[in-house]
């Protein structure tokens, strides 16, 4: 269960899930097999792989489990700087829009009158 | 966007926690077998369109000293920068353990260095090793403004230099710093505090809003540049001693994303206005009876968030 807060375009465990039965696990390639077939140049219009980019926490707390459940493995493309003391300040406003205004639009949707 | 964020006492580095994995999650991938790969080090919404520095071309010669405190800045701008040199002024790391020659050794400067330093752990870790892109010249504190010029040849030849923690820097030195605009973080608002131990003498004085650090152009005076911007703790309940190294912490941050972003001369520098200084301190002011005072009022995070609530409107803290 990922303790952030559901941004727009968050999807659910149970959403990840759907997604994957969706293409099939087995049509997802391991990174390692999709990787080779691109160096030897066979990659087909059809193959598929799994990224996470970013290293966000959420992506570990809510994909990683899925992904363990059905045996897939992905590629998770992360940048190093906020692994040695620095901040992209993007996401932390991107964190920050969603967690400090979670509740007023909730209480708009709630009093509509209040959103004019 | 940052003081909003504090305004809403959000707490960024704890937002940071949230947000990000652990070096620990990305042990956790990679044991389970899944395969962990760099897309970059920086991630600006727009990589190409961004200045040199944002790409992480960018010397910065950082004038510090050697506690863990100046360490996480160096850590910091070698985050954002291609090279730091760290010209590091030392003490010992042991204050009020071992006689520095400020601190004295007594039992009280004993009691109040313990828990200053495990505030300071706390906040910024134990001491460790620099990273890879770090450069280092070690000296003894006061000993770098009797460097000839040409000794620093390469670290005056920078994007932009910052000062920390370092010995009042005289001499051809910060003429030459003041020639290449040099920035100094200040820890204490100014102008309301200004000297050493800023931030200890506003909590002393019961202005925990008053706790923060200054970011300004390097003059000959003692922290009397011309400001640019303050960096401040979040504004909430916390412990006095954590309080001042939030500060420390905000600025680091403050300031890197500033120089990340080629925005630190964004802002028109502001001249202090000293009507509005509440003190100027000397190491000499922080006296055993003073510390034993200040520890004998065991202020605590309560006392500490009721003091921020009711704290008058600053206008001179440029946000």
């Amino acid at each position: 269960m990922s303790s952030a807060p559901r941004g727009q375009g968050a999807i659910s465990a149970d959403e990840m899930a759907a997604m994957i039965e969706f293409l099939g696990p087995r049509n997802i390639l391991a990174p390692h097999e999709f990787a080779e077939r691109d160096a030897a140049g066979k990659l087909a219009a059809s193959d598929l792989c799994l990224t996470f980019d970013d290293a966000l926490l959420c992506q570990y707390e809510v994909t990683l489990p899925v992904l363990d459940s059905v045996g897939l493995k992905a590629f998770w493309f992360i940048y190093s700087s906020v692994f040695c003391g620095g901040l992209e300040p993007r996401e932390v406003y991107r964190y920050f829009r969603t967690a400090a205004f979670a509740i007023y639009a909730t209480t708009c949707q709630a009093k509509p009158n209040i959103a004019r | 966007m940052d003081a909003i964020i504090v305004d809403r006492t959000f707490s960024i580095p704890k937002i940071k926690d949230a947000v990000w994995m652990s070096d620990e999650h990305l042990r956790t991938l990679v044991k389970g077998g899944q395969t962990v790969w760099l897309h970059s080090f920086r991630h600006p919404t727009r990589l190409a369109s961004l200045p040199a520095q944002d790409h992480g071309i960018v010397n910065i010669p950082v004038f510090t000293s050697n506690q863990p405190r100046h360490l996480a800045l160096i850590r910091s701008l070698a985050a954002i920068g291609d090279t730091v040199f760290a010209i590091q002024e030392c003490t010992t790391v042991l204050p009020g353990i071992l006689k520095d020659g400020s601190s004295g050794s007594s039992d009280i400067m004993r009691a109040y260095f313990a828990k200053m330093l495990a505030a300071e752990g706390r906040i910024f870790g134990a001491l460790e090793m620099s990273a890879p892109n770090v450069r280092t010249m070690s000296l003894q504190m006061g000993d770098v403004s009797s460097l000839p010029l040409s000794t620093l040849r390469e670290a005056l030849n920078a994007d932009v230099i910052v000062v920390f923690g370092a010995s009042w820097i005289k001499g051809q030195l910060i003429d030459a710093l003041i020639e290449r605009k040099a920035l100094n973080i200040h820890m204490g608002i100014s102008p309301y505090y200004r000297g050493s131990a800023c931030n200890f003498w506003a909590l002393y004085d019961g202005n925990p809003d008053l706790v923060g650090a200054t970011i300004h152009l390097l003059s000959k005076g003692l922290d009397s540049g011309d400001m640019l911007f303050h960096a401040l703790p979040p504004r909430e309940a916390c412990e006095p001693f954590d309080l001042g190294m939030y500060a420390v912490a905000a600025a680091h941050q403050k300031l890197a994303e500033a120089i990340a972003h080629n925005r630190i001369l964004d802002a028109k520098p502001i001249p202090q206005d000293k009507s509005l200084e509440i003190r100027y301190t000397r190491n000499s002011d922080f006296t055993d009876a003073i510390a034993a005072e200040y520890l004998a009022r065991s202020l605590d995070a309560d006392t500490i968030g009721k003091l921020l609530a009711s704290a008058p409107e600053r206008h001179a803290i440029l946000r």
